[in-house]
């Protein structure tokens, strides 16, 4: 009888450690920190071990020890630094406000337009880790782990719309990042993208107000 | 579906979230939209461009292996379990084996918060706070652990503080911190003392202190008890020349 439960809790960890990859992959994008990824992976399959009996069979295993995760991280990292605090902004925000940078309304595109193609994998490592920790966890369940809408709401124990809101403005926040290091690295230049548009209608308001012509 | 729709939902059309009737209706809009088709374009452009960037990376395989033989092999108390369980020891008397049993194995300076010192010691994770200063590494403590971290004051000068990081050991929370001395590193490590009783390999009186050695893959660790709190300092030498390290701290 002990055998049988053992011979099943093997198979429970050993197919819990099919997503160890996934698992540290986001937890190092999270934590930013290759020690406390591996801390943070532990607990949780330690964790899910401890409960397995919670998880229900025929049930999401991937989600189940994502969301085990995810809460561990919250709880650990709530007082730490800034750039992990859970940040509360309005989540009900109008979708069309926060217009993409470099992005030009028009028929004739600039290559400039997609700067996000220059940028190199550390720009856009570097880019989420200054996510608000509620952002980045959006972005790395969907982008990295390729989870569905339904399903984050269901990691995050939050509305579907929610996560919509949230990634759409984490993808926002993370496009403007890129495009200021895409600036600053030289990747584009000022001159030629849609910000530097933005400026000019700026310089002809005031010049209009000053009565001179544009 | 008007253009205002198809740029508010262009993302969640691409992140193919939309049912059936909504996808159709969005395409059908496209065809017939070339502002609308670039928008959606840029986007998914912009998307496959941040997947496509984002790392995969694998875990280490020390990683790997230690969770494989935790969570496939966890330790000898099953075996002692399942003797207990099936032996015609009334169910109290049981109770009471196992609740000792259990408690000697997680409460105490248990193998494993040891095993865990020297791993957290060995891997050299970079510290969070960078200093020399004695002081200042307690006060960045102060509001990130629930006891107050009482660093020892040291005799020897020369074994120094250059930082410390936020660790745990068995699932307590520990202060870590990190001295240099002659080259060499150690961590010390501090927690809530767990009780129980410490006796390991080896134990010493160093003056009122209790020190007890213990010598594992390389490495020694020593613990003593002050004040409430349990120290664990871990360093790459032997046992032996680890004593006469803490002689010298500790001397008066």
């Amino acid at each position: 009888m002990w055998k049988r439960k053992e011979n099943k809790s093997n198979a429970f960890a050993e197919a819990m450690l099919e997503y160890l990859d996934q698992l540290f992959g986001t937890a190092l994008r999270l934590t930013a920190n290759r020690a406390e990824a591996e801390d943070l992976v532990q607990d949780t399959l330690v964790r899910a071990m401890r409960f397995q009996e919670r998880f229900e069979p025929g049930t999401n295993l991937r989600a189940w020890l994502f969301r085990i995760m995810v809460n561990l991280f919250a709880t650990r990292f709530r007082h730490e630094r800034r750039g992990r605090e859970i940040q509360c902004g309005p989540e009900k925000e109008d979708l069309l406000s926060n217009l993409a940078p470099g992005y030009r309304d028009s028929a004739d595109p600039q290559p400039e337009e997609f700067f996000f193609e220059k940028v190199l994998s550390d720009d856009v490592v570097a880019a989420i880790n200054e996510l608000p920790a509620e952002f980045k966890v959006v972005v790395l369940l969907r982008d990295l782990n390729g989870f569905s809408y339904a399903q984050i709401a269901d990691i995050l124990e939050i509305p579907v719309g929610t996560v919509m809101s949230r990634l759409f403005r984490a993808r926002q926040q993370l496009r403007s990042r890129l495009f200021q290091y895409a600036l600053s690295q030289g990747y584009i230049r000022t001159g030629e993208t849609g910000t530097e548009k933005v400026t000019r209608l700026d310089e002809y308001r005031s010049r209009q107000a000053g009565g001179r012509e544009p | 579906m008007r253009c205002e729709d198809v740029r508010r939902f262009a993302q969640v059309y691409l992140d193919g979230e939309f049912d059936e009737n909504d996808r159709r209706s969005l395409e059908l809009h496209l065809r017939e939209c070339p502002q609308c088709r670039r928008q959606v374009e840029y986007e998914h452009r912009f998307q496959a461009a941040i997947r496509a960037r984002l790392p995969r990376v694998q875990a280490p395989e020390e990683l790997r292996q230690r969770l494989h033989s935790k969570l496939l092999h966890p330790g000898r108390v099953h075996p002692v379990r399942r003797i207990l369980l099936w032996s015609s020891v009334p169910a109290a008397g049981v109770l009471v084996l196992l609740l000792s049993l259990t408690w000697t194995v997680t409460s105490a300076f248990s193998p494993r918060l040891l095993e865990e010192a020297v791993e957290r010691h060995s891997r050299q994770a970079p510290v969070e706070v960078a200093s020399e200063n004695r002081a200042d590494v307690e006060e960045w403590f102060r509001s990130k652990v629930d006891f107050h971290v009482a660093l020892p004051p040291f005799a020897d000068r020369e074994f120094r503080v250059v930082g410390a990081r936020l660790s745990h050991l068995a699932e307590r929370q520990a202060a870590q911190v990190r001295y240099r001395q002659a080259g060499r590193e150690y961590s010390l490590f501090v927690f809530n003392d767990p009780g129980g009783p410490l006796d390991l390999q080896r134990c010493h009186r160093l003056g009122h202190r209790k020190l007890c050695l213990v010598e594992k893959r390389g490495y020694t660790v020593v613990v003593w008890r002050s004040r409430g709190l349990a120290y664990s300092l871990v360093g790459d030498l032997p046992a032996s020349q680890m004593l006469e390290v803490l002689n010298a701290l500790f001397s008066p």
